[in-house]
């Protein structure tokens, strides 16, 4: 999990940005400092603004920004990305911490509060930060263009979701977010996701996501009767610690049938579980089998 | 009679290979000695002009442990470095797991080189691998030492490390956060501690657990590669494993392939890259008793494109050429996720075996077997 950086995005390939190198139309570029680097962020994207061919950039991902200081938090990302708005005037995609465990663990990445890029940028269409600490997302505005919005932590604050839910996204077809393990920042509980699931909130919204949660069997017993599956085509709680208990109410739900795709990787379901999600959603996703050991099941993605 | 003479432990799966290896292309098995026989004092035969030697690992063998433990019982005089007595080496048992004065070990280990190496040198025997090779190789500060004076591209040394206290103000001086700190003399990633930190946590990952007994704390591999969060405890763990004598590099980002991170096991044999496996992991370390997954040449080709490919092996065979006196070994070989190069992170004298894995349809004691063959004819035709 985690260990491979974007190779593409949103259909187009993505490749780290280079100080002199010409910028290819239809590449999505990864701003990203090494570990021995000798140039700042500050520099590359000043570079990067400076040709004349960045005014078509329609995404952007920020990879590891701190070089070897996995400490330092993306505060001065965000001001220089909203720094570069008139630059980049047709910016609608942003993939805010393209960083593998190898770079920097998903629960020490230091991220801030996010907001002034949504002001910055209002035809931002897709959003997806990675890291949970320090992380805001401001909350209670209106994100017009937002088709979707994915949060990936190992442990999700819970005032994050609700900035989420205080959110106006009448355009969001997409949500995704990891809720994690208490060992890394997760402090919620059903009750925080429940909004989710009663479908009052976002009118478009067909995919959601609750992976890499340790309350994959609760969301499971929440969903029997959550008016939000009627509208849904896809469903995904991979990624968690989902056994034999959550199968058991999944397949009790009436709008499974109706889902287009379930996504249930990584689980701990049994063989007798396994068989009756199949019965009642052909074509379910189960992969990545998981074998309880003397820890108890866990998420995917903690550290 | 064979033309190889062989010192190694006969019940290892390496002796097996590779007796298996030279009977398949000369009909007769290599003479032998064993590690035990010979550090109880067995003479070394006279071998003839042109003679092959191969030194083999003395590893996995508790009599040969202990015998090499008494070896260099009295050859080891750095500070701070664990040695046991010499009549504490008679009595000592065997505690499977447990990293035994891992310095001593090759301070006695690097003894029997140097009378191998005396012996046989003055009979004009030629090597598969030079003793003194060995002796390198299996010394991680002297091999990277080596490797980066040579221009192989390795990741940046932080020396020799004496305690906790000393790792930290290293990393403090460079001005970096994520070290690996591995024994100078350990195999299969015996007492590795990959350590990570920011302005507010630290931890640490480690191939070993510590117990602590009479004698102070031990160090003991296991079979799962352990967390450490708790200061009290990673510097516990870093000061014992510095009293082995420990080396510290920085710790590059491995790339990632199929939702794990890899490195490569490339053997190169007589200067080319031959047999390749990629390793991939969940943790920190890609061996494979931590679970790690394998993945063929040709897979790993598909994925990187050849040219990272070339790289890879390019780098392996650059660091292997910083033994020229040595037929093959065994070079571990990282793609870093930031820029895609090589960096070599070690070369294991004994990382030759790789079981059922064919470069050009033979496999690598077939290759080792057949090339040693091959220069001794071009040498005896040459005279």
């Amino acid at each position: 999990m985690n260990h491979e950086n974007l190779t593409t995005w949103l259909g187009l390939p993505v490749a780290d940005y280079e100080v002199g190198a010409p910028i290819e139309k239809g590449t999505i570029y990864r701003f990203r400092l090494d570990w021995d680097a000798e140039t700042t962020m500050a520099e590359l994207f000043a570079a990067y603004t400076a040709d004349p061919d960045a005014v078509e950039t329609t995404g952007i991902v920020i990879g590891a920004w701190f070089g070897d200081d996995s400490g330092t938090d993306s505060a001065e990302l965000v001001q220089l990305l909203v720094g570069a708005r008139h630059s980049l005037p047709k910016l609608e995609a942003i993939f805010f911490g393209d960083i593998i465990s190898e770079e920097n663990e998903i629960s020490w990445i230091t991220q801030s509060d996010v907001s002034p890029l949504f002001s910055a940028y209002a035809a931002l269409k897709h959003f997806v930060v990675r890291g949970g600490i320090g992380l805001s997302l401001g909350g209670k505005m209106r994100l017009e263009s937002l088709e979707s919005l994915t949060v990936q932590t190992g442990g999700l604050p819970s005032t994050v979701i609700h900035e989420v839910l205080s959110l106006e996204l009448p355009n969001l077809e997409k949500l995704e977010l990891w809720l994690g393990t208490e060992n890394y920042g997760w402090d919620g509980s059903l009750e925080d996701v429940q909004p989710l699931l009663d479908g009052d909130l976002f009118p478009k919204l067909k995919h959601l996501g609750l992976p890499n949660s340790e309350i994959a069997n609760e969301i499971a017993a929440a969903l029997v009767k959550a008016p939000i599956l009627d509208r849904l085509e896809t469903l995904d709680l991979s990624l968690g610690t989902l056994t034999d208990e959550g199968a058991a109410h999944l397949v009790k739900c009436t709008g499974l049938a109706r889902l287009k795709n379930l996504d249930l990787h990584h689980h701990y379901c049994s063989e007798e579980g396994i068989r009756s999600l199949q019965a009642a959603f052909p074509g379910v996703n189960l992969a990545d089998k998981q074998d309880l050991d003397e820890y108890g099941p866990y998420v995917a993605v903690g550290e | 009679m064979s033309p190889f003479f062989c010192l190694w432990n006969p019940e290892s799966p390496r002796a097996a290979a590779f007796s298996g290896a030279v009977r398949e292309q000369l009909g007769e098995l290599p003479e032998s000695l064993a590690w035990e026989d010979f550090l109880q004092g067995r003479a070394l035969p006279a071998l003839s002009p042109g003679r092959i030697t191969r030194i083999d690992s003395p590893g996995r063998n508790w009599a040969v442990e202990r015998l090499l433990l008494v070896r260099g019982a009295t050859r080891v005089n750095e500070p701070g470095v664990d040695v046991i007595s010499e009549k504490a080496c008679h009595v000592l048992e065997e505690d499977r797991g447990r990293v035994f004065a891992s310095r001593q070990h090759h301070a006695g280990f690097s003894d029997c080189l140097r009378e191998l190496c005396i012996h046989f040198e003055s009979q004009g025997v030629s090597w598969m691998q030079h003793p003194s090779d060995i002796e390198v190789m299996c010394d991680k500060a002297a091999c990277h030492t080596l490797l980066q004076s040579s221009g192989v591209r390795v990741p940046q040394s932080l020396g020799v490390v004496s305690c906790f206290d000393d790792l930290v103000a290293r990393m403090d001086a460079v001005g970096k956060n994520r070290v690996f700190l591995k024994l100078c003399h350990g195999s299969s990633a015996s007492g590795t501690v990959a350590l990570e930190r920011s302005a507010a946590r630290l931890q640490a990952f480690s191939t070993s657990r510590m117990k602590e007994g009479t004698d102070g704390v031990t160090l003991h591999n296991w079979r799962t590669v352990t967390r450490y969060a708790d200061l009290r405890e990673i510097r516990q763990l870093v000061d014992a494993v510095c009293r082995h004598r420990a080396h510290a590099e920085v710790w590059l980002p491995k790339a990632g392939w199929q939702g794990r991170r890899f490195d490569v096991r490339i053997v190169v044999i007589g200067g080319r890259a031959r047999q390749a496996v990629a390793r991939l992991a969940e943790g920190p370390f890609t061996n494979l008793q931590f679970g790690a997954r394998r993945a063929s040449a040709v897979e790993l080709r598909e994925h990187i494109g050849s040219e990272a490919f070339s790289a890879m092996c390019f780098e392996a065979e650059r660091a292997m050429a910083c033994f020229p006196h040595s037929l093959y070994g065994g070079v571990d070989v990282l793609l870093d996720a930031r820029r895609h190069q090589a960096h070599v992170l070690e070369v294991n004298a004994f990382g030759d075996l790789l079981p059922g894995v064919l470069h050009e349809g033979r496999d690598s004691y077939a290759w080792e077997v057949g090339l040693a063959m091959e220069r001794l004819q071009v040498s005896t035709t040459g005279t």
